[in-house]
């Protein structure tokens, strides 16, 4: 090791300040000058993080949100070396040290869940795929599905309503995020329990909309296998209306 | 060549080159590594019609932990696949204590920090198989200096082997807010291992103080400070950097013609040396 201990402990003590913002006396340095470096490593966290998150910074109060981004930076150690990918970082530290119970702001993890899911599909590296057929029969062919899309299961429709509102609708929500091939933006669907079970074997375990909907009964107890049926065709339509599906064959 | 940072602001000025025609492009390969969707497809545009120039942001050779090897691994692999000819980093640290922080801070400059660098460096080189530029960054306070600025960044550039990528704004800035001379602190630098130039904007905060800010237009004096560099090195890549307060095209277009006449003045009849 070249660095001798004392070098190596002024840069920690350089990094340290940086980070909570706490000034100690740092040798050699001109005290003056040292906040334009705290000011400037945390503008870039707070100017991330704020625009990852631009739905729970607008709902939160100022006070929380600031509390949140000072314990997370000056505790939390960033690993990621690229920076967009920090409010990833923030997200599971928020969800980790349960924030939202302190604050009892209960939607706050599905909310972080969701915007952070819109980013980082956004920006992922491409999964090559082709649109094929779309001819076949809906119900006994091999549906193919944009590889480049995730479903992310709620408590609160934090992808329907404001955070305030979505407050009262409690229950079970699945949304799907899915990426368009020309434009490369971010769609989302609202799917019931049935379709991000359909959405999630069909992509997963190359099953057919029939071999599904026999299943049904199992999941849901005493169901209309002919509205099922009916309704799920719709579905798919949709989906293929919306650029979702790729091929049929 | 006269080159100009590339933003996603850019992007479509920079395809159709109608307003603008920098010579290359830079940005930092910390930015569009494993990136995928539309900015990549616009991004391959860009690189399909510009040489490109890499400058990095995490590499934190300055860093007191270890150097990230995986992170060296993707980005031999992105440096290959986009034919970068250059690729640069900043004389400083992001990392610390298993922390990033992303943003430059300054090292001591110290003997066993040069040591530790130069070590570094080579390492880096080795690994990546290409010629390595360290950049002379901006810094608002000195942190416990046992030897002066341009003893730090020779010693490293003669011991490491790699080239200097002399950014003529920091060197403005540095001697505005240290109070030296910017003209013998050039002087000082060993200028033959130039191999690529930065020229950039900057704010003034106080009145002792100038934050390297990369928003604003290149002032006069930095221009002529440009054109005192150019008349003691070799013909060189230089680049503008413009990354906030982002104005008209034909205005970024204007700073890159005037960067161009002084060096079709100064470098004419000189062959541009390529890292
Ligand atoms: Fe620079």
């Amino acid at each position: 090791m070249n660095l001798s201990p004392e070098t190596h402990s002024i840069q920690s003590q350089l990094a340290r300040y940086c980070r909570d913002g706490i000034l100690t006396e740092l040798s050699g340095a001109r005290a003056e000058r040292l906040p334009q470096y705290r000011r400037l490593v945390f503008n870039i966290i707070q100017d991330n993080i704020e625009s990852a998150y631009p739905i729970a910074f607008k709902y939160l109060e100022k006070e929380i949100w600031n509390v949140l981004v000072y314990d997370f930076f000056s505790t939390h150690e960033c690993q990621s070396y690229q920076v967009w990918k920090l409010p990833k970082e923030f997200m599971e530290f928020v969800v980790e040290n349960n924030y939202q119970e302190k604050y009892q702001l209960p939607f706050l993890n599905d909310l972080l869940g969701f915007e952070w899911a819109e980013m980082e599909l956004y920006n992922t590296t491409d999964i090559p795929y082709e649109y094929g057929s779309l001819n076949d029969d809906i119900f006994n062919g091999t549906i193919s599905f944009n590889p480049e899309h995730l479903i992310l299961p709620l408590k609160y429709p934090v992808h329907m309503v404001p955070p305030a509102k979505a407050l009262e609708l409690k229950g079970n929500y699945f949304v799907l995020l899915f990426r368009e091939k020309e434009t490369g933006k971010i769609q989302f669907v609202d799917l019931s329990v049935w379709y991000a079970f359909l959405v999630e074997q069909i992509s997963q375990n190359n099953v057919t909309v029939t071999e599904l909907i026999e299943y049904a009964p199992q999941l849901f107890g005493t169901i209309s296998i002919e509205e099922l049926k009916a309704s799920t065709e719709q579905f798919i339509q949709s989906m293929i209306d919306k650029g979702f599906v790729t091929e049929i064959k | 060549m006269i080159g100009l940072g590339y933003r996603r602001d850019f992007a479509d000025e920079f395809i159709s080159g109608s307003n603008i025609k920098p010579d290359f492009v830079e940005f930092a390969p910390e930015n569009w590594i494993g990136i995928g969707g539309y900015w990549k497809k616009q991004l391959d545009k860009v690189a399909e019609k510009y040489p490109i120039l890499c400058h990095g942001l995490s590499l934190s050779i300055g860093s007191p932990d270890p150097l990230d090897f995986g992170f060296l691994k993707e980005l031999k692999a992105f440096l290959d696949r986009y034919k970068v000819q250059i690729y640069s980093e900043h004389l400083s640290y992001s990392k610390c204590d298993n922390a990033h922080l992303y943003d430059l801070l300054p090292i001591p400059f110290r003997e066993d920090a040069v040591k530790h660098i130069v070590e570094r460096i080579k390492t880096v080189q080795d690994y990546l198989e290409r010629p390595f530029v360290m950049e002379n960054v901006s810094y608002y306070t000195p942190v416990a200096a046992q030897i002066s600025e341009p003893e730090f960044i020779s010693a490293i550039v003669e011991q490491s082997g790699c080239r200097l990528l002399l950014d003529v704004n920091n060197v403005y800035v540095n001697a505005f807010n240290h109070n030296y001379d910017a003209k013998q602190f050039i002087n000082s630098l060993p200028l033959d291992k130039v191999a690529y130039i930065h020229m950039a904007g900057h704010f003034q905060v106080a009145d002792d103080l100038i934050i390297d800010t990369h928003g604003e237009a290149i002032i006069d004096p930095v221009f002529d400070l440009f054109e005192y560099t150019t008349e003691r090195i070799k013909p060189v890549p230089v680049l503008l950097e413009r990354d906030f307060n982002i104005p008209e095209m034909n205005e970024l277009q204007g700073e890159l013609d005037r960067l161009k006449s002084i060096t079709n003045l100064k470098w004419s009849n000189k062959h541009e040396l390529i890292a």
